[in-house]
């Protein structure tokens, strides 16, 4: 029936065919060159490629393999609908075609030909990435790697686009229609559908997580392997339609028969597969649901708390199984007969002991409901022993995200291409890793309920552990550790902890004790490629170490509480999220940082080329520093800039389309305060994040400014936007707003402690508060405890100035101005003198912090110094001040510094304004010497007015501004979906690299406005787009009409001087025409700009601008003023 | 090898009727089918192929039906397809190795003889590594031959093998033709050139509008048109006359006038002298003159 001898003559000659087509040659011999290119220039020392494609060797194969692929793909259908159009165009084919041979033969002859021919190209890409790891690389090459990405990438796509191509071509019998049409089913899948429903549709792989971690191997295997499989045998299903479908006539009824059977069952195989893979993906979902219904029920069920809880657990292949001896206290007004626990659900209970007797027990998805011998009175303890096994299921971790973040792509950072994949725990045979929310042993209540989500529960616990492995293998967790026998060991924590981590691996331990804490690094053997470069710093090291923890200490103002500091290796497939209601995330635990495998997504963690780029640059300058002092700046930048920096969630050449979006933090600052501190309260349970929230701004960088200048708006002002119309309280019970909650919680949780500390006094309500915080260490701290404190020290009662922090949706709203900037005598010395006036007419009383910045050199200023951040490391000396300004006030502000500040910064905090952030460039310091230094705050005599009378504004953000503009967007571009332009966004950033359709609105402090400084923007053009602003004019006569001018550059320009505005162009309507005006910006002054004098009667006023510039790259519309002379 | 045909009719979709009741009995040796063009010829060839399925009507060789016995039937066949000019981009030998590959050449190094042995015999030898593309039109469609020929079928169906060839051509491929009897085969050879078959075809069947017309030695189809076939001395203003009355099978330039071959009912007065019918004269007659009075 099946002749091989035939199938292979038949694919000779197509590999010979296609082998001489110029078509695939150019196009292997571009993939070649190119990828031969890129695989020299990401090795290469000369280059200054991201250390994540270079971290982990299985990148190179994987990136090499998935650029080629997206291009075969395509290559593929051309050639594949080719063989058809050219079997019908050749009359030769006839005689082939009455060959005996079976149409099966001919087909997968064929096929076989193409693929063998791609496979080879493939195996010469992987070969050359190969060759360039072998000379160039900096870790052992990944040879497995090298075999399984060609499998699971390319030969799926290459069979299924074969098949598809075929199978049209012969339904279709038009090459060129044939072409079109899967060229569209292409785009579709990458552009439109890409990773959608779980990335089923991406035939390309494009979307699926291929990450291979040298430590686990692939993330999910299982899945890839189904995934890849649909596709594969997809395709196989179509070719053996084809084998049905080919235009001749059949040779061999048995063959007929297999094809059509084969044909059907494979389609069915590979409906069964998606069928098992979406119902894996939908399984997962609904186990979740289960799960936070079930919190949800048992929310309001009084819960005993844990005391202690000392575990045995044996890693065996890839099962666990543990006895968790547990004692709880009902700490609770109520009686308890059932205790609610809860276990991951893929570890199954064996049976519950008490006293020596056993307890009855029930699982239900998470929950663990053990039924004492007697009901647990108020202040009863009980102790009890869990005994379960068996393996995590993953699914029920993180039930309180969003299923579209659970299935969002997790790609590597500095290396898009590269899709990791998430992976929350490892129960593996030679690999461990259990965080707390897999809830690896008994937790004490029901857990995350949507309708409560801030009443999480923080127990302090009295942990012990012992683990047995297998003897090659080493365990990890917190507390001391001792080695009880061949791969047993036992950890006893020396403080109660919020919770346990267990790790096992094949590891490799460096440690160093500096002032009685012991840092310690847990690395998977071989992957050590820093040591060789801090040969030099011996005893340096401990100093470096002190520094930064003297540093964040003197930051915070708070001690750190642990023994022991571990950085832990983990696989490049462990992900984590962000929790509502803590700053931490999963990442960071009790004395342990989990740092991602061979710290692939840190630049700093770039040791060698960093310290390559020093030697350059110091040899350009003629610098002299040592190996010391280069290996110290290198290792501080490493340590600082993940241990104690705050994670960024704005990624270069991505669409920051969320701006909550999440991103890992390895910050240690949780060992601060959150796994030691709890403000125990069940009217605001929130309160412990709020002050989290403080806490954690102290460490905090300002995102750089050109972020906000890009994004529109920061998360902070989005969550004002969102807080004047909803409370905090609605706003966190509002599941989908739940990015935003978090962000909603951190700075109104800010707000409130500088509302106390504004109150109380800067200096003392830090020191009060950090010594309460220290006292209360590993126990909760009750708020009415927190209250009656700063009664007693201040005497003031916090309680009502919370409830309306926790209730209220009015908010502040800030007017500046009457800006004075001079030098003034105190005593002999000339100081610095800054006046300013601050007016909240609003009925809700606020708060501004209010920066001075220092004047920077040139070179020294730039646009990574932000704006919309409260505090930035490194600016010490810069005067950091916080104002109440109470519903409606009006204050004079007199500032005096010793230093001359280059800019003022009010950062409204929780306001109307947009932005947030009020900057205000100071002129040169002119001595005045009658002025007497004022420093303080007094009544304003008058407030700062937006509007003078008799004038008549129309700002953009005013009914009277309209916009119009001729249609564009060619048909093509208005079907495909802009992924450029958020049309639902309020304000958008101005994104340089982008072309603006309309006239969009933007923010930025230099733009008119009452609270929201505002302007629409667009392209500069030829004047097809146009604005008006129509004002109501009562009283006819002359007016003098002004245009609002700012001149904005991007942050990256260091002086808006060096930039070219150009002119704008305006009509002005009046009662003898039209007249036509023009505003060279770069000659005028930013404000108000008198465009002419215009007699005007009663009724509506217009003046338009249009998008006509000769210079720049955006025409900006602010406010046009009429004044009646 | 006998080749039975009953039967057999081929309705396109359109509706067209290609073949109508074709009965056939082929033998060994050469056949010649012959036709004018759309007669039906390369339907009924492409039927013998396999590459069409006829609407009806049985066909066997030997005792294999051609239908159910596929398999067996392309392993005996060889085929020159009317149109043999455009190749994927292979060498000569290379296609030539291919066709034998699929003809059950399996053995390389029997196939490489065969190969050379073939490309030696239809002289392409010296051009083997020529891609097939590029050789002539004649060698194409000795190369044609070449691929029919090789892995010894034992039928070869060739059609309208020398339509475009220049008369160089056409003389070695009827050579070839005629050196292909000498082997044990049955050859079916398409086509409506008369000469292309006057000396070798044992049997001939005339194909008309889809039907057999004639079917027979070609001796006897020359007997038909004996006493019907003549020549005349005509002068140039005759021979629109002559046009009309007659069948012209050839003009040759003569003295004053013209030497013109007819043939026709009767001579209808002319002047003229009976001639000897050729195969040639035979078809054109039977065509012109004998079909329409069967209709």
């Amino acid at each position: 029936m099946i002749s091989f001898y035939n199938i292979f003559t038949v694919a000779k000659i197509e590999v010979r065919t296609l082998l001489r087509s110029w078509f695939f040659r150019i196009f292997s011999a571009i993939a070649i060159i190119f990828l031969g290119f890129w695989d020299f220039a990401t090795l290469s020392k000369v280059t200054h490629s991201p250390w994540a494609f270079r971290g982990i060797s299985s990148t190179i194969p994987y990136v090499s393999i998935m650029f080629l692929n997206s291009v075969q793909a395509v290559i593929a259908v051309f050639l594949a609908s080719d063989f058809l159009k050219r079997d019908k165009k050749l009359d030769t084919t006839e005689v082939v075609y009455m060959r005996s041979m079976t149409n099966g033969d001919y087909v997968f002859g064929k096929t076989f030909g193409i693929l063998f021919v791609f496979l080879i190209l493939n195996v010469m890409v992987l070969a050359l990435s190969l060759i360039m790891q072998l000379i160039l690389a900096e870790v052992p090459v990944a040879w497995t790697a090298y075999l399984i990405y060609p499998l699971v990438i390319s030969l799926p796509t290459l069979v299924f686009i074969l098949g598809l191509s075929f199978f049209m071509m012969v339904l279709i019998r038009n090459q060129a229609v044939t072409f079109i049409v899967i060229l569209g089913y292409i785009a579709t899948t990458l552009f439109f559908l890409a990773g959608k429903f779980n990335a089923l549709f991406d035939y390309m792989a494009y979307n699926v997580p291929l990450m291979y971690s040298s430590i686990t191997g692939f993330g999910d295997i299982f899945t890839l392997l189904l995934h890849r499989g649909i596709y594969l045998v997809l395709g196989m299903s179509m070719i053996s339609f084809t084998i049905i479908l080919l235009k001749r006539l059949p040779q061999s009824r048995a063959m007929t028969v297999v094809s059509r059977v084969s044909a059907f069952a494979l389609l069915f195989l590979a409906i069964a597969m998606m069928v098992v893979y979406t119902g894996n993906i939908r399984s997962g979902v609904k186990l979740r649901k289960e799960i936070v219904s079930l919190g949800n029920e048992l929310s309001d069920t009084p819960v005993p708390t844990p005391v202690s809880c000392d575990i045995k657990i044996v890693h065996k292949n890839s099962r666990i199984s543990a006895e968790a001896s547990l004692t709880v206290t009902n700490d609770t007004p109520s009686s308890i007969d059932r205790i609610v626990m809860r276990l991951n659900p893929g570890l199954e209970v064996e049976k519950v002991l008490s006293g020596g007797g056993a307890l009855g027990f029930e699982r239900e998805k998470q929950i663990l409901y053990i039924s004492p011998s007697k009901t647990i009175d108020p202040g009863d303890t009980l102790s009890f022993i869990v005994s379960y096994s068996g393996t995590i299921d993953e699914d029920a971790c993180y039930p309180y995200i969003l299923e579209e973040d659970r299935a969002a792509v997790s790609r590597l950072e500095h290396a898009d291409m590269i899709n990791i994949g998430k992976r929350y725990s490892f129960v593996g045979r030679d690999y461990v890793l259990l965080t707390p929310e897999t809830l690896w042993y008994p937790a004490a209540g029901p857990g995350y309920s949507s309708e409560h989500p801030e009443n999480h529960r923080r127990d302090f616990i009295d942990f012990s552990l012992d683990v047995t492995t297998a003897p090659e293998l080493q365990a990890v967790s917190q507390g001391y550790a001792e080695t009880t026998g061949e791969g047993r060991y036992s950890f006893k924590p020396e403080f109660l902890l919020p919770s346990l981590t267990l790790s096992i691996g094949n590891f490799e331990y460096r440690s160093i004790e500096v002032d009685s804490v012991e840092y310690g690094l847990y690395i998977i053997e071989g992957h050590d490629f820093f040591s060789d470069n801090f040969t030099d710093l011996g005893d340096t090291i401990s100093t470096l170490i002190r520094d930064l923890r003297n540093e964040a200490e003197l930051k915070l103002g708070l001690e750190y509480p642990y023994r022991r500091l571990t950085l832990l290796e983990v696989p490049i497939h462990f992900h984590s999220y962000r929790q509502l209601w803590s700053v931490a995330q999963e990442t960071v635990q009790p004395e342990i940082v989990l740092l991602p495998e061979k710290g692939l997504p840190f630049r700093s963690v770039d040791f060698r080329r960093i310290q390559r780029r020093m030697k350059r640059r110091r040899e350009r300058t003629n610098e002299t520093t040592s190996a010391i002092e280069d290996q110290s700046t290198i290792l501080t930048s490493f340590l600082s800039r993940t241990l104690l920096a705050s994670a960024s969630n704005f990624r270069f050449g991505q669409n920051n389309d969320n701006p909550f979006a999440f991103s890992p933090s390895y910050n240690i600052f949780p060992n601060f305060i959150t796994f030691t501190n709890k403000v125990d309260s069940e009217e605001w349970p929130i309160l412990t994040m709020a002050m989290e929230a403080f806490y954690a701004g102290k460490l905090e960088e300002s995102s750089p400014s050109f972020v906000r200048f890009i994004t529109g708006l920061s998360p902070e002002e989005r969550v004002n936007l969102a807080l004047s119309e909803k409370t905090l309280e609605k706003m966190i019970s509002d599941v989908d707003k739940r990015d935003m909650a978090y962000y909603a919680i951190k700075t109104k949780g800010d707000y409130l402690f500088l509302l106390m500390k504004s109150m109380l006094g800067e200096k003392d309500f830090d020191q009060f508060l950090g010594e309460l915080l220290q006292n209360h260490r590993f126990r909760k701290l009750p708020v009415d405890t927190l209250v009656d404190e700063i009664r007693g020290r201040f005497g003031f009662d916090i309680a009502s100035q919370i409830k309306d922090w926790y209730d209220s949706v009015e908010l502040p709203g800030y007017l500046s101005g009457m800006v004075r900037s001079y030098k003034v005598l105190d005593g002999d010395r000339e100081r610095y003198q800054v006046t300013l006036t601050i007016s909240n007419p609003e009925p809700s009383d606020g708060l501004v912090e209010i920066t001075f910045r220092r004047r920077r050199g040139p070179g020294r200023g730039g646009f990574m110094r932000g704006p919309f951040g409260r505090r930035s490391q490194g600016d010490d000396e810069d005067l950091v001040r916080q104002v109440r300004i109470n519903a409606g006030e009006n204050l004079d502000l007199g500032f005096v510094l010793d230093y001359q500040p280059g800019t003022v910064e009010i950062n409204t905090l929780i306001s109307k304004n947009i932005p947030s952030v009020i900057k205000v460039n100071l002129p040169e310091f002119e001595l005045e010497k009658k002025a007497v230094p004022f420093d303080g705050q007094r009544p304003a005599q008058r407030p700062v007015s937006f509007i003078e009378p008799g004038e008549i504004i129309v700002d953009n953000e005013d009914p009277g501004f309209m916009q119009e503009q001729k249609e564009t967007k060619s048909l093509l571009k208005k079907m495909l979906p802009d992924r450029g332009v958020d049309e639902d966004e309020k304000y958008h950033g101005m994104v340089y690299w982008k072309n603006v359709s309309g006239w969009l609105p933007t923010t930025n402090s230099k733009f008119f406005g009452k609270y929201v400084r505002s302007a629409h923007y667009t392209n500069k053009g030829d004047g097809d787009k146009k604005v008006s602003w129509n004002a109501e004019i009562a009283d006819g006569g002359f007016h003098d009409i002004y245009y609002y001018v700012s001149k904005i550059s991007p942050p990256w320009h260091r002086r808006s001087e060096e930039q070219q505005f150009g002119k704008n162009h305006f009509l002005i309507h009046h009662d003898d025409g039209t007249e036509e005006t023009e505003i060279d910006l770069d000659s005028a002054e930013e404000g108000w700009n008198f465009l002419g004098s215009f007699y005007i009667s009663p009724g509506t006023a217009t003046v338009e601008m249009t998008n006509k510039s000769d210079k720049g790259r955006f025409v900006t519309a602010d406010a046009v003023k009429w004044i009646k002379r | 090898m006998n080749i039975t045909i009953k039967g057999l009719d081929m309705v396109y979709r359109n509706g067209k009727r290609a073949l109508d009741s074709v009965d056939l009995e082929i033998g060994g040796g050469m056949f010649g089918l012959l036709g004018p063009n759309g007669a039906g010829k390369t339907t009924l060839m492409k039927i013998l192929v396999t590459l069409m399925k006829p609407s009806s009507g049985d066909v066997r060789v030997g005792e294999l039906d051609l239908v159910r016995n596929r398999r067996e039937i392309r392993a005996m066949l060889g085929y020159l397809p009317q149109d043999f000019r455009f190749f994927s981009k292979l060498k000569t030998w290379e296609f030539l190795d291919y066709v034998a590959s699929l003809s059950g050449l399996r053995e390389k190094k029997k196939r490489k003889n065969a190969v050379d042995e073939m490309l030696e015999q239809v002289g392409l030898f010296d051009v083997r590594d020529r891609m097939a593309g590029k050789l002539s039109g004649g060698m194409k469609r000795r190369l044609g031959i070449a691929q029919a020929l090789i892995g010894s079928p034992r039928i070869i169906v060739v059609d309208e093998p020398t339509t475009g060839l220049d008369p160089e051509e056409r003389i070695r491929f009827r050579n070839l033709i005629a050196d292909m009897q000498h082997r044990d085969v049955t050859i079916i050879l398409s086509t409506h050139i008369v000469g292309d078959i006057s000396s070798t075809c044992n049997d001939v069947a005339l194909l008309h509008e889809g039907r057999v017309v004639y079917k027979g030695a070609p001796e006897d189809l020359v007997d038909m048109a004996r006493g019907h076939s003549w020549r005349f001395e005509a002068m140039e203003s005759e021979l629109d006359d002559i046009k009309e009355r007659f069948s012209v099978i050839s003009t040759i330039p003569s003295g004053n006038g013209w030497e013109v071959d007819v043939v026709g009912d009767s001579l209808d007065g002319y002047p003229g002298r009976e001639i000897d019918p050729d195969l040639e004269h035979a078809y054109v007659y039977f065509m012109e003159h004998r079909i329409p009075a069967t209709h």
